[in-house]
């Protein structure tokens, strides 16, 4: 495994280009995200996860009231009609915002693969520096004498090889 | 002065170190034990209030017919807003994508955390039996009972609910970034395994960072209706009943505002002694307080309008005992808090129409006193003078808090601020990774 820090997201940018056709698994590590700028079409499964949940919590607690109020505990309040629906919006809008955010909090690291408390990066001090200001990668696979020269052709800040 | 959202030209790398480094590295001052020593008292004096409260049950407060609810409502309400004012700052301006919302979103969604929590306790202990709070639960039960759907108070708890758990979740989420930091900044074995467990392994590689964005952006998205909901219920808890000076359609609105007012004043009274003590002066700066001066004036014009329409609405509609109750309101015995909450919420803040005032920070600790006091003046005006003067003249009565009242408000404050204190010394008062990524943008 090699891993290999930029002092600039743009160096980080060529060096993920340059390694491209070699087929190694190349996983970055930066202080922000990196594909923002350049990738912006890259999408996230976590709002289709969110939209699913809050739709599910929200017309479920509506049915759970509309069932409550006509089947489970019929109440004459005001000579309403059991199915008395509008005053339900308000349970069901809470009860549906309430899954989505849960849904996108456990969704996130559901997808993720989170909590992943160590990985073999770990090994490398220097990935530290990527919560402040390095942008680094790591390869896996691939040629290693390859992978190696064109990284240094980028010019890293900090690399380090040890056998996976 | 100056217009910029971070003086000079700090490097992300600098930005890390120096709001990490305040929890790692620096040593706490006096002023801090002081804090934490004051408050803790005050929280001591509310554990013993609710002790109290659960051996004695109500009673010993100050509330009875007709005036039946109290400091348990009003000091619900005043917390709720002022939490709500927090999410506002985090959630609503993160949509509108305004710059000077990065160096204080933190400070703002620590204290909605901490104001959530002590109005989170009133519901439970205003109820006469708050061991079956639960029973507001839609849960299968031997006695086939189902809580009450088309209540306001029922939706109250679900809002309620929802904010709380949403707010923690929310709050949480936007710490990841900054907690991976914390891990990678700590020397010690102890703290590295602290922020290393509470990081979850987040290193910002690419996957982590997509669906982060993705993830905050719509719970940013849903936190902004959600707050309006929840005060717009909390207005609807009054609008709901058929009493004196509460049945009105403008509350949810009205009560909206108010969460503006409050909520802005406290973000401030938080961040002038925050820039002082931890030296932000680099990332907090002038263009803060004007922006948030302004903020408070806004809110305050808002909250003119609903006391205006109040009157209106009351005079103009052709209900004689609504009539008789706010004459009351504004010239009976409890005239002063009415007065009061005029002076403190619509008039103080027209100061800050003046953009030196703004920037004077002595002025602006005064107002946003003023309008926190005022706001609390606010919620008696509703809570009590409304239930005093009901549709029946033999029923009248007067209401004035014991000292359990006044105890356990003691202890909710005690509870903010010493929640606040310990956060602030775990967990970084400003997000880094947003401040990176600003100081990155203006920079490029």
């Amino acid at each position: 495994m090699i891993v290999a820090g930029f002092g600039s997201a743009e160096a980080l940018r060529r060096a993920v280009a340059s390694l491209a056709p070699e087929g190694a698994r190349v996983e970055t590590f930066t202080p922000d995200d990196l594909d923002e700028a350049t990738e912006p079409t890259k999408s996230s499964a976590v709002p289709i996860i969110m939209l699913g949940a809050g739709l599910l919590g929200g017309f479920g607690f509506f049915a759970l009231q509309a069932y409550g109020t006509m089947s489970g505990y019929p109440i004459n309040v005001g000579g309403r009609p059991d199915f008395s629906w509008p005053p339900f919006i308000v349970n069901a809008f809470e009860f549906g915002v309430l899954c989505a955010i849960g849904a996108g909090f456990l969704g996130f690291f559901a997808i993720n693969r989170m909590p992943k408390l160590f990985i073999a990066e770990d090994a490398c001090d220097e990935l530290r520096e990527a919560s402040r200001d390095g942008w680094f990668l790591s390869v896996r696979g691939g040629d290693p004498k390859r992978v190696r020269a064109l990284l240094d052709s980028v010019g890293p800040i900090a690399l380090k090889e040890w056998p996976e | 002065m100056s217009d910029d959202v971070v003086l000079g030209h700090p490097t992300p790398a600098a930005v890390t170190d120096r709001i990490c480094g305040i929890v790692l590295h620096e040593r706490v001052g006096l002023w801090w034990w002081i804090a934490l020593a004051a408050s803790s008292a005050l929280l001591g004096l509310g554990v013993v209030s609710v002790g109290w409260l659960f051996w004695k049950g109500v009673g010993v407060w100050g509330i009875d017919w007709p005036v039946v609810w109290g400091f348990a409502i009003i000091n619900y309400v005043w917390w709720i807003a002022i939490a709500s004012g927090g999410t506002f700052i985090s959630a609503l301006f993160f949509l509108v994508r305004v710059d000077w919302r990065t160096s204080i979103n933190r400070i703002a969604e620590t204290m909605m955390l901490c104001a959530a929590a002590s109005a989170g306790i009133y519901p439970i202990l205003h109820l006469g039996r708050p061991w079956f709070f639960y029973w507001l639960f839609p849960y299968p039960n031997t006695m086939t009972l189902w809580p009450q759907f088309r209540s306001p108070l029922l939706w109250d708890f679900m809002a309620l609910l929802t904010y709380v758990v949403a707010s923690v979740l929310f709050w949480y989420f936007g710490l990841l970034p900054d907690l991976a930091a914390m891990r990678d900044r700590a020397r010690g074995r102890g703290a590295q395994m602290f922020y290393g467990v509470l990081a979850f392994g987040f290193r910002g590689t690419g996957g982590q960072w997509r669906h982060y964005k993705a993830a905050y952006g719509i719970m940013a998205a849903l936190m902004a209706p959600l707050v309006v909901s929840v005060h717009s219920v909390v207005g609807l808890d009054f609008a709901g009943g058929e009493t004196t000076g509460w049945h009105s359609t403008q509350f949810p609105p009205f009560f909206v505002f108010g969460a503006l007012l409050s909520g802005f004043a406290t973000v401030i009274l938080l961040v002038i002694p925050m820039r002082h003590y931890f030296s932000l002066q680099t990332y907090i700066t002038e263009r803060h307080f004007d922006a948030l001066g302004k903020l408070m004036v806004v809110s305050s014009l808002c909250m003119a309008y609903a006391y205006i329409m109040d009157v209106f609405t009351t005079f103009y509609g052709p209900d004689p005992a609504d009539k008789t109750m706010f004459v009351a309101r504004m010239f009976g015995r409890y005239a002063f808090v009415y007065w009061s909450t005029i002076l403190f919420n619509v008039l103080l803040p027209q100061l800050l129409w003046v953009r030196r005032l703004r920037l004077n920070q002595p002025v602006l600790i005064l107002v946003c006193l003023g309008a926190i006091v005022g706001m609390w003046f606010e919620r008696v005006e509703i809570v009590v003078t409304s239930l005093h003067r009901t549709t029946l003249p033999s029923a009248w009565g007067d209401y004035w808090p014991t000292f359990w009242d006044w105890a356990l408000m003691a202890g909710t404050i005690g509870l903010f601020l010493t929640m606040f204190l310990l956060l602030i010394r775990i967990v970084p008062t400003m997000s880094i990774a947003e401040m990176r990524e600003l100081v990155r943008k203006r920079e490029a």
